[in-house]
């Protein structure tokens, strides 16, 4: 009777303290796209931030879009060719980039390069009172440093996921035109009559939807380092940083499911 | 009079660990009041109530007649510009060079023009020898030169109040003594209220109108400077006699 008890405890504290925390993420996440679009317009930082999140992405993200092209191309041809169907292989690469493997793979290099450093860069700023300094200044630190992320974001991931797309079909190119001896031709009409608007608008949605995921989880983790109960100072900055990258790579791709069931 | 800040019975406790126990403590308008006691008696916590950052687990702290836990929205915006909090840990930028730092909230709560930030944060920093390290990152200069510049940051914005968090820790004696002489003289001038929290005895008794002792969760003097000296609160006697010891190399 004491076990079931309990568990039930257990169950009930972990919900109460599940739905407090979406109730902490929606106030945290609304106050910033408030402030986003309150005047004056942050432009400089803005821009700043869009450099950091996208620019400086834009190398690691066409590196893994040209590999993930090629693997998906080299893949495809042999599973295609025993059907006789390798005509095919630019629209399976093309619509598996552009629906999917697009919007997931980018969101989850930018948790990886710029995420994390967001996350410790926030967690640091906390544990050195410069939030609390920002306060004191009645400077608004949800304004002056979240929501320009959150903006850049937004722009930065729908962009980087279409460079994806094109790298990706690229590689798919390489590996099964070049490489395997594909009619060229065949992999550009392939992919031009099987590809619709709907799948680039779908993807376009997931892309602006993993913005929000990334951004707000990576900044809210950092943002809140100090009401961790596990860790302190730099050990708490490391443990909000590793959250921030597990639990936004987890909500991205269960995201996606859902995204994608409504999408199709 | 009514004072411009005064805690009524406030406490507040960290986990187990109680910090202010029904405190009560009145600090007059216009005046330098020091809060001193040892290291982590929660001295910091009290400063930290002042401006907002903290919120008592229970009393009320008043400001200007006005329950602070009432005030809200434009009222609170309008407070909390009246303040000015120097960190203990200075809370520098450390991504922003030394002349950011200083010109931040003149530029991102006043919007105050280029020129004039310029300007305003040229006059501070000549006044705190800070010329040489404009370009410099907090991380590039030693803690001396840090202090400065959060004192800078923190007399900038020309505030009313100003919570100083141990303003000269780590400074030489002959800067340690200027920045006191900085806040009395700049006190005298523009007739702000400061509360500073220190360690420094018997420095801070030729420039403080009121000290306050914080030990054991309670404030167990509240009085002029002249008159802690005769406090017979053995652990107050002790705290203080410590340093005068020091100074006229008595054992």
């Amino acid at each position: 009777m004491q076990l079931i008890i309990q568990m039930f405890q257990f169950l009930g504290n972990s919900f109460i303290k599940f739905i407090l925390e979406l109730g902490y993420i929606s106030i945290f996440i609304s106050s910033s796209f408030l402030r986003l679009v309150q005047f004056p317009w942050q432009f400089q930082k803005l821009m700043h931030q869009i450099y950091f999140i996208g620019v400086k992405s834009i190398s690691v993200v066409c590196l893994t879009a040209l590999f993930t092209g090629m693997v998906l191309g080299l893949q495809g041809y042999y599973t295609l060719v025993q059907f006789g169907s390798e005509g095919l292989l630019g629209s399976a690469v093309a619509v598996s980039l552009i629906r999917e493997l697009g919007p997931v793979l980018t969101a989850i290099m930018i948790i990886g390069r710029a995420g994390s450093s967001m996350a410790a860069e926030m967690g640091i700023m906390r544990i050195s009172d410069q939030i609390d300094a920002l306060t004191t200044m009645d400077i608004n630190p949800k304004r002056f440093l979240i929501s320009p992320k959150i903006g850049a974001s937004l722009v930065s991931f729908p962009l980087l996921t279409a460079i994806f797309d094109v790298v990706g079909i690229c590689g798919g190119y390489l590996s099964g035109v070049i490489l395997l001896g594909i009619n060229p031709a065949l992999y550009i009409n392939g992919m031009e009559k099987t590809v619709m608007m709907n799948d680039v608008t779908g993807g376009f949605i997931k892309s602006v939807v993993f913005a929000i995921i990334v951004s707000t989880i990576c900044l809210y983790q950092g943002y809140y380092t100090h009401r961790r109960a596990d860790g302190f100072g730099a050990k708490g900055v490391s443990l909000s940083t590793t959250d921030a990258v597990v639990i936004s790579c987890v909500t991205v791709l269960v995201a996606d499911y859902v995204l994608t069931s409504f999408l199709l | 009079m009514n004072p411009l800040i005064q805690f009524k019975n406030v406490s507040k406790s960290f986990g187990s660990q109680n910090v202010l126990n029904r405190i009560d403590l009145a600090i007059e308008k216009g005046r330098i009041t020091a809060i001193i006691g040892k290291s982590g008696v929660g001295k910091s916590v009290m400063l930290k109530h002042m401006i907002g950052l903290l919120k008592p687990d229970d009393g009320a702290i008043f400001l200007d007649g006005m329950d602070m836990s009432d005030i809200s929205g434009k009222s609170a915006k309008a407070l909390r510009q009246k303040f000015s909090y120097m960190f203990q840990n200075m809370a520098l930028f450390d991504s922003m060079t030394v002349y950011d730092n200083i010109a931040l909230p003149l530029r991102e709560r006043d919007r105050l023009k280029k020129n004039v930030i310029k300007q305003k944060v040229i006059d501070i920093g000549q006044k705190l020898e800070l010329e040489d390290i404009w370009h410099k990152y907090p991380s590039q200069i030693s803690g001396g030169m840090k202090k400065r510049v959060a004192l800078a940051r923190a007399l900038i914005t020309d505030p009313e109040i100003i919570l100083f968090d141990e303003p000269t820790t780590g400074l030489d004696p002959i800067r340690k003594q200027a920045v006191f002489e900085m806040i009395s003289q700049n006190q005298k001038t523009f007739c702000y209220t400061a509360v500073i929290v220190t360690h420094e005895i018997p420095d801070i008794f030729y420039i403080a109108h009121q000290i306050a002792f914080l030990e054991n969760a309670q404030i167990l003097y509240n009085g002029p400077p002249e008159g802690i000296k005769q406090c017979t609160i053995p652990i107050v006697q002790r705290f203080i006699e410590s340093p005068y010891m020091q100074k006229n190399g008595k054992k």
